[in-house]
């Protein structure tokens, strides 16, 4: 009977084949291990986000946006090392970033994160079309969160997600009407019309206002009041008066009159026009 | 004249165990390179038809190349397909895995997995057992096995 003796591998073979199996089973167990954790972890992100548990609380004002109480639990069995990154934008401008760096959540444990973001709104102010858009028009605040979650060194998931926050114009609801109108002398009467907002922006609303009132019976006239200074802080409402020296016929009759209006703050002038019925 | 058909019986006969073993392979392979990477990106929504031919054309070439390993493994040519095999695995992991960063989105969320260190784990297997093939090869070459006749009395 033919038959081949077969050589014994040698030893560098062995240690090859030794190689590769270990290789392969430590591949394989953390797979599985990081596989589990992730899956209850990923489970408890998403049923925590379906049922509003964990979810954090997020609160804005003229410098800082607050991102408080937003829990997260490890119910895997690896340790869960967490990042989370915000990003707050007016339209392209930023507003203002922030992070908690590394937090490491062991496995079977919780940890709460807050996050302070400083909100930098010097872009709003320097910027003529976004100041204007924040003036005049409730805007949205896109909020960007990014969360990096880690089973290191093997696997690292980032979660990105946004959404938006509206941000109330800073001259909400302005509007002028006529207050009283006081006989100065026989041909003249003081007009004091009254403006009022509210400022429902984040920022401070801080300028000077120019109003002239078009005459009604002359063409191309125009009644000046001296300028006043605006000021109002977030969430402040303003009432400010314009003193308009009349003609004592100019007011006669119930009509709209149109005011025109400059505005100039931070080193920007805005016109536009209003006006209010007698 | 026996001896000879002695020796074309065992040729049969090794033949037949390697198709076994390289059809067993080919199933292995065909679960790990073909089918796990179809369902992840089909269960995903990753899955493109470029991302389909990818996964098609790599499974074809890797299919191949087991299939001569194992059939000419005494031959030069299983050995350089081997050292290929183990190339194209090694590249095809790092491939379909877009070099250990996948991005999917999830209901407004764009989740993005970065696994360099898995992916390394993954591509030193079939680099290793590239290794192992060559360091057989030459180890065959210089220690030849004998070839024992049994001698009627």
């Amino acid at each position: 009977m033919a038959g081949v003796a077969e050589v014994e591998q040698p030893l560098i073979s062995k240690g090859f084949r030794l190689l590769t199996a270990g290789l392969g089973i430590t591949l394989l167990l953390t797979l599985a291990a990081i596989a589990y954790s992730f899956y209850e972890d990923l489970a408890y992100f998403f049923q925590g986000l379906g049922v509003s548990e964990g979810l954090p609380q997020i609160s804005i004002n003229g410098t800082h946006l607050t991102v408080s109480g937003l829990t997260l639990a490890n119910r895997g069995v690896y340790p869960l090392s967490v990042a989370l990154r915000s990003d707050v934008k007016i339209g392209d401008a930023d507003l203002g970033s922030a992070e908690t760096g590394e937090i490491v959540v062991p496995p079977s444990m919780r940890k709460q994160i807050d996050l302070t973001l400083p909100i930098n709104f010097s872009k709003a102010y320097t910027d003529y079309n976004l100041l204007k858009t924040v003036l005049f028009n409730a805007t949205a605040a896109t909020f960007v969160m990014k969360v990096d979650f880690g089973l290191q060194p093997f696997i690292g998931a980032s979660f990105e997600g946004g959404f938006s926050g509206r941000i109330g114009a800073a001259l909400e609801g302005l509007t002028f009407r006529l207050r009283s109108v006081e006989q100065l002398n026989e041909t003249h009467v003081r007009a004091d019309v009254e403006m009022k907002f509210t400022n429902a922006s984040p920022l401070v609303v801080n300028g000077l206002l120019h109003a002239s009132l078009t005459s009604t019976r002359q063409k191309n006239l125009q009644h000046t009041a001296p300028p006043i200074e605006v000021f109002a802080q977030p969430s402040q409402r303003y009432v400010g008066q314009l003193g308009f020296t009349l003609p004592k016929e100019e007011l006669e009759g119930e009509m709209w009159y149109v005011l025109e209006l400059k505005f100039d703050t931070l080193g920007h002038t805005y016109v536009w026009k209003a006006g209010f019925r007698v | 004249m026996r001896l000879e058909a002695h020796r074309k019986q065992n040729r049969v006969l090794t033949y037949a165990g390697r198709a076994a073993k390289a059809a067993i392979f080919l199933v292995i392979n065909y679960a790990i390179f073909f089918l796990a990477p179809s369902s992840f990106f089909s269960t995903t929504g990753l899955l493109t038809s470029e991302i389909e031919a990818t996964i098609s054309s790599y499974f074809l070439v890797i299919a191949s190349l087991t299939a001569l390993n194992i059939l000419l493994k005494d031959n030069v040519i299983g050995l350089a397909s081997s050292i290929c095999l183990g190339l194209v695995q090694a590249l095809y992991i790092y491939v379909i895995t877009d070099g250990g960063v996948l991005t999917i989105s999830l209901s407004g969320l764009a989740l993005t997995l970065k696994f360099k260190m898995l992916l390394y784990l993954m591509m030193a297997i079939p680099a290793v057992n590239m290794l192992k093939q060559i360091s057989d090869y030459l180890s065959r070459s210089s220690t030849q096995p004998i070839e024992m006749v049994e001698v009627e009395g």
